[in-house]
């Protein structure tokens, strides 16, 4: 593939923004996902982790639970200005009903001296989402962003 | 879920000079027709709009149509620029997609007894106010007190009529406002606390994107009888509100969407695309989408109905002036993003439909008591930043070809990024000032964005509706001042 492992890129989309996401297994890809997230929201270099909240997140399937952990992480940001921009102990395991995500996120309160505001995403979407690995079980996808 | 674009391109037909048919095919349920110039069709075709129009025509229990204004372009599941009718009756479906994530964008344009060449010294001034008396951009919270629960769920029921309640405009502005600015059936038990946390702080505020404030000069005339009627006066200073539900309206939507993506599986919807996943209108899941719906379609209301107050006294403390001398008054209000149970003739006998508009616009004619004017409603149809603006009014043949809807707007051209791409480098805010346009905005990076080289022509798009008999032209506004997120 010509570049590292596993990342994240902007990429064109007539309408919104798009999030190019690439990873070896699904937890990983979520936590690019996340990554690429708040790089639309701010400049992720200058929030520092004063906060931290565990996550918790449930979808019937893993296209419904990817647009539900960055709709979280969305959702922290507009109702309580919380920039989330690092993840750790990301979690995914298959239930009775589906997926469920488990992760530690950190972050700051918004800032307006510090920070820089960045592209207003409202929502991921479902549109052309589909998350399934290659043969050799990496994946590779992208998400188009609501603004 | 791949466009599928080139797969129906053989089977667009004209019928006329302005409207394209897709003839059924595959598990289309109804033809697919597109009101467009043969300008504008090839693009469409490249676009996606196209199998968008095509996947609409596969919900349940859809009549006539899956109908495509001239500006549309690719949205999520539905097209932007899309409507189609559902007879609930006939297990027709309400889909969260059909109405977009900005639940009850729209637009108001308020007209005023000033001159153009009165305050021409003074823009500068006008927009500084603006800017300092509306809150905008990203993560701004309102120049009016948070409100608490109680009293959300009040803007959730009442709509603009909160607003006028707590002193923002008078009660005549209701009358002034589709729907009276109030949509029945709200129903605040189907709202999640996380819309409401997230509206919670946002009213009173613009917001991002291709929202804005403008003030505007009338500048052209076509029809002096309906721009009597309006109100509207060549040279006279008008002022524009663009803005929507904000956070609240996207979260109803986030949360229906998953809803919905449920009752896709409960009824056995089969769908060609997931973000058009709906539910029968008369099912507990299409009930409470509708309930929660017209709870952000309020909240819309409420909120431009207070932009347009904040506005109000932010001219008059730049003026220094009297309401009397400013003499602002609200011309109307419209949706651009709903959807609502309205009753249509269909095959010779009214049936209530439930009519989805995504980036379109109702165009009544002079039908029904609620219209204060003796000729069509109002079609407000904003332009791209620092491109002309359209009033329109509705006509009888909206009813018969499109259920009483016709154009929003532009439509983007350019995506975001090549548009930031595009004017990297340029001196954006003096370009715009050559032009004769004041522009402030939060973030630079929003007048790239918005720039209208990033938009198509919004001109042509209203010469097709006024060619296709649905709305006609009345006046054009051209930009003065603009303020932005």
């Amino acid at each position: 593939m010509g570049r590292t492992d596993e990342g994240f890129e902007a990429v064109d989309h007539t309408a919104d923004v798009a999030l190019h996401v690439w990873a070896p297994d699904l937890e990983r890809l979520f936590l690019q996902a996340a990554l690429g997230l708040a790089h639309f929201l701010t400049d992720p270099s200058r929030v520092r982790p004063l906060e931290r909240v565990a996550l918790r997140i449930e979808g019937l399937d893993r296209e419904e639970l990817l647009v539900a952990w960055l709709g979280e992480i969305l959702y922290r940001w507009e109702s309580d200005a919380l920039l989330l921009t690092e993840f750790a102990e990301l979690r995914i395991e298959e239930t009775a009903k589906g997926f469920r995500l488990h992760a530690t996120a950190r972050g700051e309160r918004w800032d307006g001296e510090r920070h820089a505001s960045g592209v207003g995403v409202k929502a991921a979407t479902y549109h052309g989402l589909n998350i399934r690995p290659d043969t050799q079980g990496r994946f590779d996808l992208t998400i188009v962003l609501d603004t | 879920m791949k466009d599928r674009t080139r797969s129906h391109d053989a089977q667009l037909r004209r019928i006329h000079p302005h409207l394209w048919e897709i003839e059924r095919s595959g598990g289309m349920r109804v033809p697919g027709r597109i009101f467009a110039s043969e300008s504008m069709i090839d693009h469409v075709r490249t676009e996606g709009g196209l199998a968008q129009v095509v996947n609409v025509a596969h919900l349940p229990g859809i009549v006539g149509y899956s109908l495509a204004m001239p500006d549309i372009h690719w949205g999520y599941g539905f097209p932007i620029g899309g409507v189609a009718a559902t007879d609930p009756a006939q297990g027709g479906v309400i889909s969260p997609g059909g109405v977009g994530y900005d639940i009850n964008c729209g637009v108001r344009v308020m007209t005023t007894r000033l001159d153009a060449s009165d305050v021409r010294a003074k823009i500068r001034a006008m927009v500084g106010a603006l800017f300092s008396h509306i809150p905008t951009g990203v993560g701004s919270s309102g120049a009016i007190q948070k409100v608490g629960r109680k009293e959300l769920e009040q803007v959730m029921v009442n709509g603009a009529r909160w607003a006028v309640e707590q002193g923002y405009g008078s009660e005549s502005d209701l009358a002034h406002t589709e729907e009276e600015g109030c949509l029945a059936g709200a129903d605040p038990s189907a709202v999640s606390e996380r819309a409401r946390s997230r509206g919670g702080t946002q009213l009173g505020t613009l917001g991002s994107g291709n929202h804005f404030v403008e003030i505007d000069v009338v500048d052209e005339i076509f029809d002096e009888d309906a721009a009597g009627e309006f109100g509207l006066r060549r040279g006279a200073i008008a002022v524009q509100v663009h803005t929507g539900s904000r956070g609240f309206g996207h979260q109803v939507c986030d949360d229906y969407l998953k809803v919905m993506a449920r009752a896709v599986r409960r009824y056995n919807i089969e769908l060609p695309d997931r973000q058009l996943a709906c539910a029968p209108v008369a099912s507990d899941e299409g009930r409470e989408y509708l309930g929660a719906m017209a709870c952000a379609a309020n909240f819309a209301w409420a909120n431009r109905q207070t932009i347009m107050a904040l506005a109000e006294r932010a001219l008059l403390a730049a003026l220094g002036a009297s309401p009397r001398d400013l003499g602002m008054r609200l011309l109307y209000d419209v949706c651009h993003n709903i959807a609502k149970l309205e009753d249509h003739e269909v095959d010779g006998e009214v049936r209530r439909l439930c009519v989805h508009r995504k980036g379109a616009t109702r165009a009544y004619p002079p039908r029904n008591a609620k219209n204060p004017w003796k000729i069509g409603q109002p079609v407000l149809v904003p332009g791209d930043m620092g491109t002309e603006s359209y009033i329109c009014v509705g006509q009888e043949k909206s009813l018969a070809e499109t259920w009483g809807s016709t154009c929003h707007g532009a439509g983007r051209r350019m995506s975001r990024r090549s548009a930031m791409r595009h004017f990297r480098g340029r001196d954006l805010i003096g370009e715009m000032r050559e032009r004769g346009i004041e522009i402030m905005a939060k973030d630079r990076r929003t007048i790239a964005e918005e720039m209208s080289e990033a938009y198509k022509d919004v001109s042509e798009v209203v010469e097709v509706v006024h060619g296709a008999g649905l709305s006609l032209k009345v006046a054009r506004l051209r930009p003065l001042a603009v303020i932005k997120g």
